[in-house]
């Protein structure tokens, strides 16, 4: 089974290389209308958020394995996210008065969260723990 | 929450321990937002 490396993930490192293209290359290519600059960094939300969160999780043990992120973990995180980011957040104002509520950002929270899940397995059926082999246990069995 | 759930194996955790795991990670998700949205400033956005 895969271990997930957190920060060192190889969809967190693209999806920080890509924010960073996005920020330096694309934005000022375009217009404020245009999709890069609307939509561009909300696409990466959930492979560049979701792993330093993870690790943070990890340390205070509120997650006990290393395992690829889990359908549980991402869907609350997309689900609570998609609501705070959209919907709750703009009409708190304060420091939160810079941000928007747009509907198609959760759409492409969704659409990065679905990439970034595929990328992990996330949705694979976790295969179960095999048995050891009769032959092997038998070995054992005799040696103890 | 390293210990075993209750009531059946890491394998087969009970729905309890599900809803439990489930309030655990929409909380520390919607702690995670603000600290998203601290760090993320407009001028990045």
């Amino acid at each position: 089974m895969r271990r997930f490396r957190y920060c060192l993930d190889p969809v967190f490192l693209t999806a920080a290389a890509l924010y960073l293209v996005n920020r330096w290359l694309l934005k000022p290519l375009e217009s404020h209308a245009g999709f890069f600059h609307a939509y561009g960094n909300d696409l990466l939300c959930i492979p560049f958020c979701l792993p330093p969160c993870l690790w943070v999780y990890r340390r205070i043990r509120l997650r006990d394995h290393d395992r690829m992120p889990t359908c549980l973990e991402l869907l609350t995180h997309l689900v609570v996210w998609s609501i705070y980011f959209e919907a709750v957040a703009p009409r708190l104002g304060g420091p939160f008065a810079w941000t928007v509520g747009d509907p198609w950002d959760a759409v492409a929270y969704a659409v990065g969260g679905a990439v970034a899940a595929a990328a992990w397995g996330t949705f694979r059926a976790r295969r179960p723990v095999p048995a050891p082999a009769p032959a092997v246990s038998a070995a054992r069995e005799a040696h103890s | 929450m390293t210990e075993e759930p209750p009531g059946g194996s890491p394998s087969e955790p009970s729905l309890a321990w599900l809803i439990v795991k489930g309030l655990l990670m929409v909380l520390a998700a919607f702690f995670s937002a603000n600290v998203i949205l601290v760090l993320h400033t407009p001028a990045g956005h």
